[in-house]
């Protein structure tokens, strides 16, 4: 509590100098709205994705085929969905099935790790000078600048997904970057916590302040002669940190706060933890959310891995979902699961699969999203997609229009060319969007 | 400090030497050495037309300090110690700028700096996988050997794409023996010995052609086909892995000469270089083919892809940017230019000492990073320097130098990349992507605000460049100035030296140590320090 005052006046003094973030974004914010109300673009419900990192197979989880050579050993289980089977170890997520609905026929273009992950993350195939943000990021701007201590965008375990080259706001700036927790520095005793939150001992809240006011004065000149978006970035981490050490934002990243029967019901793994975490700030109204699940790469032992990951996966999922629909947040919510594609319906040699964007999955749901149904078919033999094709603009143009905002509002890039939340020849699937 | 650091290289460096004799290429013998001021001097006339075309006045060139704490950081990798500093500032020889662009290139730490650059770039997967770390002090050590020899980048090249394979399907080779053998064997490890992630980086990293694009499809916006790319993964398609995992042992069958395309199992299609052309039936390894074509001189791309890499990390950004996406619908803001470097690399027999020195000695790069007109804001004129971001290990050992901290080296680590407070830091600090602006986390801002590194420097009983400054002078604008050469590399200005004085008046005097533990926190955490400007 100590640490809040002057970390209050601080701010305040930033946004008397910087004053554009606040009052002028939101003078001009009216104005528009005033204009005209459908570029009134802010999101209505937040959004949880579950990452799959490496691309899961379709096959071995929510697209089965079994009696097929290629259907693997794993067998399928009803769900809450009549018509809806999934994998044997995911029985709890099974439960929840009613809530979601499985896109059975994603179709996509990339099968390299690095360019896939862009395509699916930004919406757009990497092409050229143009820096294209990630979906989080586009949320992010469209929710406006940070008012509370929290930041819009969090991005939890996800070490390794930032890393083709190109910042993950792009050209919306660092403003709109996410903040990344864990993944990497856990440690031996593998807490997810964020480090260096507080400040070093024996540095008062009074010192503190003098500092980070000796430092604004300091570099100022430095800073104003090479103006630039690395100049903002700069003074927008400063300030997105301190913000972030404030005792309401502190406590929000604190699991000890959750009961022992709380975290017995997610379990102990990071991505366990990511869970809670993400419940804890989806309860406090941060808009985008995203958990990593790595190591779905399974060119070898294809079926060892993927039990093993279903068993990771499946609890903290359900546990999750429990506590959004007991909080009245499932409605307000939208959950994707995903990665960057799926595999191969063949098993090689090496009982693995291999990469295989032409015909995998997704699972949509929480709101927005028409529970229990399923989108497309692929073909017997998992090879092709035989009934609506859903491809990476259409599944982010559904995923916008499910958070409530308009898929071909407009950007402007660092190329100088408007680019739209999502390719404007998207088709969203409105068959499982119920508004 | 190379050579006392891995006392087991030098026979296994001789012997290379010898071998390296025969790869020595032989157009550079008998003529005359190409002059890295001749190729400056047409650098700057060509940057100098584009500004007359589009009315631009350059920004002014940087003073001695700026220019010399850039340069440290690009060829050494780190800020150099106040007294050196004081040393370049204060030396009136009017040559001073190339002596020290030569001095550095010879010095022992600029071979370990080339070696994390380009570890960096071919092994990236390091920065994810643990295991992949066993690798690094022979990969680096490899690489370092290569540049203290100042072997062509040519030879570079073909080292890698040929790194010998003894394993068979009956006998296959581990891939990890000796960990300080000096080896790029960890190329092949860390691709997963995978013929189409070996083709891939080849292609983008020393053709500068992001083919990886047309593993599934053919290429959106340009002319390669997705064959192309399943052409050159050929090359490699003899390399086999067993089992998972980086240690895994490898194999390599000369026979297999052709690959299924990924998305059509039925298609086979042969190693066919970038041109359409294949390679000569002969018995050697098709690799070997692919090494001879890529670095023979006629080839159009690996010169111009060379120079433009290094050229981006230089001034910050590519004559071609991204550096490794030529293409079509990416042309070169400066043709002429990339052409002449290319041509000059080539003619140097791809000589990097010789590139260095030539970049460095031009006007361009040696501008103020300060904007002083609007038109220097476009970063494909080189109006003025851009900013660069420090990889993990810049800003590290930048850090540790200016605070005095001495490595916390238990004798047991190969290379100080190992060294785990170092290794922590690098995780934090570790560059997102390539040759992009710098960019600042939330997380770094924290670690820099909060974290012990800087906290236990900026203590008061600590020892270091605190107690070290405290020692010099009683003279507090003596202390101060200390404090920025440790840090900036510059002097204070006097503006700077009486916000400062402000600042301990306003403290009052009584806590005058205190309020020196924060001018040290302040410039550390300055965007000043933070990045290459």
């Amino acid at each position: 509590m100590k640490a809040q005052l002057p970390f209050a006046r601080l701010l305040s003094r930033r946004s008397l100098l910087l004053g554009s973030t606040m009052l002028g974004a939101s003078a001009s914010g009216l104005l528009r709205s005033l204009a005209d109300e459908a570029v009134n673009n802010k999101p209505k419900r937040s959004c949880l994705i579950l990452w799959m990192g490496g691309g899961p197979s379709q096959t071995d989880t929510f697209d089965m085929k079994p009696g097929h050579a290629h259907g693997g050993p794993f067998k399928p289980i009803a769900t809450s969905a009549p018509d809806l089977q999934i994998c044997e170890h995911l029985p709890e997520t099974a439960k929840w099935m009613h809530t979601m609905s499985v896109i059975r026929s994603m179709s996509t273009r990339e099968g390299d790790h690095g360019r896939a992950t862009e395509d699916l993350r930004t919406g757009y195939r990497p092409q050229g000078p143009i820096q294209f943000p990630v979906l989080g990021s586009l949320v992010a701007n469209e929710c406006g600048p940070q008012i509370g201590d929290l930041p819009h965008y969090v991005s939890i375990l996800s070490r390794g997904l930032f890393r083709a080259g190109v910042a993950p706001a792009g050209f919306l700036g660092t403003e709109y970057s996410p903040l990344l927790i864990g993944g990497g520095s856990e440690g031996a005793e593998r807490r997810l916590t964020v480090e260096n939150l507080a400040l070093a001992s024996g540095i008062t809240a009074g010192q503190s302040a003098d500092r980070l006011q000796l430092l604004k004065q300091m570099e100022r000149s430095f800073l104003e002669a090479r103006p630039g978006s690395a100049v903002d970035g700069h003074r927008t981490a400063y300030e997105r940190g301190i913000r972030l050490m404030s005792a309401s934002a502190a406590a929000a990243f604190d699991l000890d706060q959750e009961t022992p029967e709380t975290h017995e019901r997610y379990g102990s793994s990071l991505f366990s933890q990511g869970c809670l975490l993400a419940r804890r700030l989806l309860e406090r109204q941060v808009s985008f959310v995203e958990v990593t699940l790595g190591g779905w790469d399974t060119h070898y032992d294809n079926f060892e891995s993927v039990q093993r990951l279903c068993g990771t996966l499946d609890r903290p999922w359900a546990a999750l979902m429990q506590d959004l629909k007991d909080r009245g947040l499932l409605e307000s919510t939208l959950i994707v699961w995903m990665g960057e594609f799926g595999r191969t319906p063949v098993i090689n040699p090496q009982v693995g699969r291999d990469h295989y964007p032409k015909a995998w999955s997704v699972v949509l749901g929480g709101g927005g999203i028409k529970g229990g149904s399923i989108v497309g078919r692929s073909s017997d033999d998992g090879l092709t997609v035989e009934d609506s094709p859903v491809t990476t603009p259409d599944l982010l143009a559904t995923i916008c229009i499910a958070l409530g905002l308009n898929p071909k509002k407009q950007n402007i890039s660092n190329v100088g060319r408007p680019i739209r939340l999502t390719d404007p020849d998207a088709k969203p699937v409105t068959s499982i969007i119920t508004g | 400090m190379f050579q006392s650091e891995c006392p087991g290289v030098r026979r296994p460096a001789l012997a290379v030497l010898c071998v390296l004799a025969f790869f020595v290429p032989q157009a550079t013998f008998g003529t005359e050495p190409p002059d890295p001021s001749e190729l400056a001097k047409r650098i700057d006339q060509r940057l100098d037309e584009r500004f007359a075309a589009e009315n631009v006045t350059p920004a002014p060139q940087a003073d001695d300090a700026e220019f010399f704490r850039r340069l440290h950081l690009d060829l050494v990798g780190v800020v150099p110690t106040s007294d050196t500093a004081l040393e370049f500032i204060n030396d009136p020889d009017i040559n001073k700028r190339a002596i020290a662009i030569d001095r550095l290139l010879k010095s022992t730490e600029h071979p370990l700096h080339f070696a994390n650059v380009w570890r960096a770039l071919l092994l990236p997967e390091s920065e994810t996988d643990r295991q992949i770390r066993y690798f690094l002090p022979g990969f680096e050590l490899w690489l370092q050997q290569r540049r203290v020899e100042n072997a062509g980048f040519d030879i570079l090249v073909r080292d890698l794409l040929t790194v010998p394979i003894t394993g068979t399907e009956e006998r296959p080779q581990l891939v990890l023996t000796n960990l300080r053998s000096a080896n790029p064997i960890a190329f092949i490890a860390a691709k997963e010995a995978d013929p189409g992630k070996l083709a891939a980086t080849t292609t983008r990293l020393f053709l500068g052609i992001r083919l990886e694009c047309a593993q599934c499809h053919n290429h959106p916006f340009d002319v390669w086909t997705q064959e192309q790319f399943w052409n050159q993964a050929a090359f490699f398609a003899g390399i086999q892995r067993k089992g998972r995992g980086p240690f895994a042992p490898v194999l390599e069958k000369p026979e297999v000469k052709s690959i299924a395309v990924m998305s059509d199992a039925a298609k086979v299609v042969p190693a066919l270089f970038l041109d359409g052309v294949a390679p000569p039936p002969t018995e050697s390894l098709q690799r070997d083919m692919l090494a001879d074509w890529i670095t023979k001189p006629a080839n159009p791309y690996f010169a111009k892809a060379t120079v433009n890499r290094v050229w981006g990390q230089l001034m910050g950004y590519g004559i071609v940017n991204p550096v490794d996406d030529f293409g079509e619908s990416n042309p070169p803001s400066h043709p002429e230019l990339l052409n002449e470097l290319a041509a000059a690399f080539t003619q140097s027999g791809y000589d990097l000492t010789f590139l260095y020195q030539a970049i460095c000695r031009t006007k361009a790069y040696q501008r103020t990073s300060q904007q002083t007109a609007s038109q220097q804001s476009d970063p494909t004129l080189f109006a003025k320097m851009a900013l660069k971001p420090m990889s993990g290990e810049q800003f590290y050992d930048s850090l540790t130098t200016a605070i005095h901290r001495t490595a916390s080296s238990s004798g047991r680590q190969l290379s100080r990349n190992e060294d785990p407070v170092r290794r922590r830091f690098l995780d934090t600090f570790g560059q997102q992507g390539e040759q992009s602006d710098p960019e600042t986390s939330v997380l770094q801002a924290l670690t820099l605000m909060n974290g012990t590194l800087i906290s236990s420097a900026t203590k008061l009983d600590a020892e270091g460049l605190l107690q070290d400054t405290l020692a010099v002078s009683p003279d507090r604008l003596a202390q101060i100035e200390v404090l920025y050469l440790a840090t900036l590399s510059r002097r204070p200005t006097d503006a700077e030296q009486s916000q400062i004085a402000q600042y301990f008046d306003a403290m009052g005097d009584d806590k005058r140590e205190r309020n020196l533990s924060d001018v040290l926190w302040m410039l550390l955490n300055s965007a000043e320090f933070r990045w290459n400007h």
